[in-house]
């Protein structure tokens, strides 16, 4: 059987397809809510690791001072870890030593462990994006008298974000394509989906299935790819550069 | 109007201000000039907290912007324990314990409850938060630094909206008014990338004039400019000084500094080297390091 005949077998065989999107749902799942996950506490750990100490000598900005320390230090251990050490092992981790309780879904697991991951990666590119807004523009706005959360927020995030778009989409990609090892906790996802057709059982025979799943990842990535690109230059106007 | 009380600044072990102590009359015009890295802009900068200084404080009429410097008030030096260690331990006198405090810097180790409750109640009495401070102060930097992200008017009302001081019609009115006097109201949906430096300068300064500050600091305000666009920004400032506003101005624009000034402090090594009346300092200055500095750059 030629190649392309077994593309035609492949997308005509509605038990194949069937598979395939569901292995498309999980992954799309999965990948859908650790991204927002991913975002809100790389929003948070970004904010922390950026934060300054108050210099007043008050009780209550000296307990401020305390919390925010203690803060830091978990976040500079959290990011430390999760870029330090292999997805697959972090997966493994929530999946069999965090949440082993029985009947405790698979995909709560998946979300967890790849939103942490990605919040690190967001929180980094965040980090960075805050950091290369020019200082003058928080001093501007601070000698106006503007609390600094006003000022990060009329001023400097408005201009990180330009900074942080393209580098927040390719998190974004990255962790797509990441999900693709959820099968190593005995999930379905879309590459999963591919390994059951090409099975002795089906088609038995990899490239067909895993060639068409390849070209799903790969319309995927350059669809989100192409709605960055749309977001980065609408901002980019509004700035009339 | 500023008072700066034996502040000093350090950046790890580097000592940019050794002790500068100057009052700032409400009207009063004072250009700081210096050698460059001798901490003219960090005395500038600590006026308003952009630098947080080390020792030392810094008033705004009545109020206190820096935190209580125990080491600046005697009668809290006498509440420690340590004073009263030394007082007992021998025939010093009053005044040799405080100073011996004051040099070993002895008092943190040292502060009893009863020390706390003396710093705290002075605060109380006395300190203003920094933002409600910085809110009388305008600040005009050596870059502009107006904000990039938004245009001309919206730069101009924003810290007045937000902080409702003015309602937003307001501070358009009043934004449009300085805009038209300065001639830049055609420029007033402009983003600060189209404009040239002089006008972006010129933005800058009646930015801070929205907030109807009482007193303007200036930090270089010309020295990134273009030769041509110096003269534009000088007027403005010169406007500014005869309309009676209190004016703080770091400059190595000399003529500038002894047309409108009505003293100059010569800052050294970030010490006051030599304070003077603008005639007497350009024509005959004291200090052997202000004679070296004027014979270079006049
Ligand atoms: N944030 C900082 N961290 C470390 N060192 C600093 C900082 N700001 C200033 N300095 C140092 O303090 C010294 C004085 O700096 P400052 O900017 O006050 O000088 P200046 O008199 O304004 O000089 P210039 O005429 O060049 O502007 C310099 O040696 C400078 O390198
Ligand atoms: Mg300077």
């Amino acid at each position: 059987m030629g190649f392309f005949e077994g593309i035609a077998e492949l997308l005509t065989t509605s038990e194949y397809m069937g598979s395939i999107f569901e292995g498309l749902k999980t992954t799309f799942i999965i990948s859908f809510f650790a991204a927002i996950l991913g975002l809100i506490l790389g929003v948070c750990v970004a904010m922390v690791t950026i934060a300054k100490k108050s210099y007043g000598t008050g009780f209550s900005s000296r307990l401020k001072n305390v919390v925010l320390g203690i803060l830091k230090a978990i976040c500079k251990v959290y990011i430390t870890v999760v870029r330090g050490t292999p997805m697959a092992v972090q997966l493994f981790i929530f999946a069999y030593v965090i949440f082993v309780v029985r009947g405790f879904p698979n995909e709560i697991k998946a979300i967890v462990a790849f939103g942490i991951n990605s919040g690190a990666y967001v929180a980094e590119n965040i980090r960075a994006g805050i950091l290369s807004v020019d200082i003058g523009q928080t001093e501007a706005g601070r000698s106006l008298g503007l609390t600094s959360s006003m000022t990060m927020i009329s001023i400097v995030i408005p201009q990180a974000i330009k900074n942080v778009i393209p580098a927040i989409g390719n998190e974004l990609i990255a962790l797509i394509k990441e999900t693709s090892i959820v099968s190593m906790i005995g999930m379905f996802d879309l590459t999963m989906a591919a390994k059951i057709v090409g099975s002795g059982n089906n088609m038995a025979s990899y490239i067909v299935p895993m060639t068409v799943v390849a070209l799903f990842y790969l319309a995927i990535v350059y669809i989100l790819t192409f709605a960055i690109k749309i977001i980065e230059k609408r901002l980019r106007a509004s700035d009339k550069r | 109007m500023i008072s700066v009380k034996n502040v000093q600044k350090t950046f790890g072990d580097l000592e940019v201000i050794k002790g500068i102590s100057c009052d700032i009359k409400k009207g009063e015009k004072v250009a700081i000039i210096g050698p460059s890295g001798s901490g003219k802009s960090t005395l500038l900068r600590c006026m308003n907290m952009l630098e947080v200084p080390t020792r030392g404080e810094i008033w705004l009429e009545d109020s206190l912007i820096t935190s209580v410097d125990a080491y600046l008030h005697d009668e809290m030096i006498e509440k420690t324990k340590t004073y009263r260690h030394m007082m007992s331990s021998g025939n010093l006198s009053h005044e040799d314990v405080i100073r011996a405090i004051k040099d070993g810097n002895m008092l943190k180790k040292h502060e009893g409850s009863e020390f706390n409750s003396a710093k705290n109640a002075y605060a109380k009495q006395f300190a203003i938060d920094v933002n409600m401070a910085r809110r009388r102060m305008g600040m005009v930097f050596q870059h502009f630094n107006l904000f990039n992200n938004k245009t001309v008017i919206q730069n101009m009302i924003l810290a007045p909206v937000k902080l409702k001081i003015k309602t937003k019609q307001e501070a358009e009115e009043h934004a449009l008014e300085l805009l038209n006097r300065i001639g830049l109201l055609d420029k007033k949906d402009e983003y600060p990338s189209k404009l040239s430096g002089g006008q972006k300068q010129r933005i800058a300064i009646i930015r801070s004039l929205c907030m109807n500050p009482e007193v303007m600091l200036f930090d270089e305000p010309t020295s990134a400019l273009d030769p041509e666009m110096v003269g534009e920004v000088l007027d403005l400032m010169r406007d500014l000084a005869n309309s009676g506003m209190t004016m703080v101005v770091v400059t190595h624009e000399m003529n500038f500094a002894r047309e409108i000034s009505d003293r100059i402090l010569f800052v050294d090594d970030g010490r006051i080297a030599e304070e003077a009346e603008p005639n007497a300092f350009f024509t005959a200055p004291q200090n052997p390091r202000a004679k070296e500095f004027l014979s270079k750059v006049l």
